[in-house]
């Protein structure tokens, strides 16, 4: 079944910059599916457009079977949550059980079972220890961490993620790696569409699509698409480590065949 | 222009419940013209340390010696001019802040959200106007400053908030760099930029650097301190644990596995081939390219 599936969509924001000019990609449930591409490809319009916050000119936008237009869009947004990019701009309540609270309190969860709720999702993400605590003593990471929480109590069926992690600190990124990795082990039926910079990300996931110039340019498994290199390079974007190390050994006459690390420290060592 | 810490110690909240000592005994010698990079966990004082390099907070003891003008608290202050008086020197210099502040540009994090004019113009000519420069000359100052941090004439009188974030942060930048300080400090200064961004941001310092600006950069992105670093300080929970060379902190086992950093790419793999026979040495290698120089090196001496 499709969590999400997207066709012929049309966008633009006013008439000289077009976004979208008819893009087409689905994503099926339970996958975790990375979106790439360099600032103004259209990545977060796209996860705006998902949840209704932006509306389409042409073209449909389905979740889990269901087109989404004005009057279903509160409905589909049961399914779909999403956090942000920045900790600080998402963080609504005093302390971090009053935060992951306000979604339960929007959706009239009655409050004798709220406390329950709240302690389940923080223990979730790792945050149970600290219900009491302020934003400001939260690192970035433990911010995103209750984000992630609040959006989890909601049961959403898919996650989208913009660029979450691309304010954290190196551990806050490890943090919210292992813990997407973690969430779709207790639950291999989410979806996460994940919009990231972040190629050691994109890695993780189940198949990596390219955004350049609102189309879609690349859309397999990340191995695949990481062999791209020159085309990456030419969009502006990153490319793993090894990739980089590979092209540019060629560059100067030492050609190797494979582009995992280990087995290049190999073939240099034979 | 040289920073030298003396015996700095410096507390949040002192005299309460909630003090906390959040720098101890700092002793450190930041070198004139080094690009110097401040790394520790969150929490271990980077940005308290660089926020008393232009007197933003003051050390509760010991003093920060900015090339003669000296950083301390107000009791050590009259200490000084005490004895300076019975000298018969002038001490008004010696603890001039203005005079500080003109040499000394600080870059907070996501220094965008300080953007506050109508158009980039004006936001860029708010500090010269402030150190009481003429209109014009502040004009001037402003566009030499934008010319060099790359935005164009055409956005001049755009407003900031029109502008993507990179070019926001990039006017933020100009309005710093306007003065011409000596040394600047810049906190995370890539955080929330894509790569393309993070890199473009990173040679406009290293531009500032060989134009002779001494360079203090916060940051947790080890890639940048070995490409870009002269220096290394490492702080853990308000200390200088270590100061070394960027390469020589990647040799320093116990330092690195005590603050969990995680080794550019770069140098593990080097490490890698040297232990299986290369003799590859770290201090050259500072991203991909320079890599592959030092292995095509050595593939040519076993040929």
């Amino acid at each position: 079944m499709n969590a999400l599936l997207i066709k012929d969509l049309k966008f633009s924001y006013d008439k000289k910059n077009t976004i979208f000019s008819g893009l087409s990609f689905n994503v099926e449930e339970g996958e975790y599916v990375s979106l790439i591409g360099h600032n103004g490809s259209g990545k977060s319009t796209l996860a705006k457009l998902i949840i209704g916050l932006l509306e389409a000119k042409e073209g449909v936008i389905e979740v889990f079977g269901e087109t989404l237009n004005e009057e279903n869009v509160y409905s589909i947004r049961k399914n779909v949550g999403i956090i942000f990019q920045n900790p600080d701009n998402q963080f609504i309540g005093s302390t971090v059980e009053d935060d992951i609270a306000f979604g339960l309190e929007n959706h009239l969860v009655p409050s004798n079972k709220m406390d329950e709720i709240i302690l389940e999702y923080a223990a979730k993400v790792g945050m149970d220890e600290f219900l009491k605590n302020e934003p400001s003593n939260l690192s970035g990471g433990q911010k995103q961490r209750v984000a992630i929480a609040g959006v989890l109590a909601m049961k959403p069926r898919l996650i989208i993620m913009d660029e979450s992690t691309s304010m954290l600190d190196p551990k806050g990124k490890k943090e919210i790696r292992d813990l997407i990795l973690k969430l779709r082990k207790e639950n291999p039926s989410l979806t996460i569409l994940s919009i990231t910079h972040d190629i050691e990300e994109a890695y993780l996931s189940n198949r990596v699509i390219v955004l350049n110039k609102g189309e879609v340019m690349f859309n397999s498994s990340p191995k695949e698409v990481f062999e791209h290199e020159e085309e990456l390079l030419m969009m502006d974007l990153d490319i793993p480590f090894a990739h980089k190390l590979k092209k540019e050994l060629e560059r100067n006459g030492i050609k190797l065949s494979s582009s995992d690390e280990k087995e290049m420290v190999k073939e240099l060592c034979q | 222009m040289s920073v030298v810490f003396k015996h700095l110690n410096f507390l949040y909240s002192p005299n309460s419940p909630l003090q906390v000592a959040a720098l101890k005994d700092i002793n450190l010698t930041i070198k004139d013209n080094s690009f110097t990079c401040i790394i520790g966990h969150t929490g271990s004082g980077k940005s308290t340390l660089v926020q008393q390099i232009n007197a933003l907070l003051l050390p509760n003891s010991g003093e920060v010696n900015v090339n003669g003008i000296i950083v301390t608290s107000k009791d050590n202050q009259k200490k000084y001019k005490k004895e300076l008086k019975k000298e018969k020197k002038n001490t008004k210099e010696l603890f001039d802040i203005k005079e500080l502040r003109k040499g000394v540009g600080l870059v907070f994090q996501f220094p965008e959200y300080q953007l506050f004019e109508e158009t980039v113009l004006k936001d860029v000519t708010f500090g010269p106007k402030n150190f009481f420069y003429s209109e014009e000359e502040a004009i001037k100052m402003a566009k030499e400053a934008l010319e060099l941090v790359g935005i164009s004439e055409d956005l001049y009188e755009r407003n900031p908030f029109e502008l993507s974030g990179g070019q926001r942060r990039r006017v933020a930048i100009a309005g710093i760099i306007t003065l011409k300080p000596k040394i600047l400090i810049l906190d995370e200064p890539t955080a929330g930029l894509d790569p393309q961004g993070s890199q473009e941001m990173m040679e406009l310092f290293l531009k500032l650097h060989s134009l002779g600006t001494t360079i203090i950069m916060v940051t947790h992105d080890m890639d940048n301190v070995i490409k870009y670093g002269t220096d290394v300080v490492i702080l853990r929970k308000g200390e200088v644990i270590k100061e070394c060379k960027p390469y020589e902190l990647f040799l320093d086992k116990e330092v690195l596995s005590s603050l969990s950093i995680e080794e550019p790419k770069v140098i593990s793999f080097a490490k890698e081939l040297n232990e299986n026979g290369y003799h590859i040495s770290l201090e050259n290698v500072k991203d991909v390219e320079s890599l592959v120089k030092e292995i095509t090196k050595e593939s040519d001496k076993h040929e």
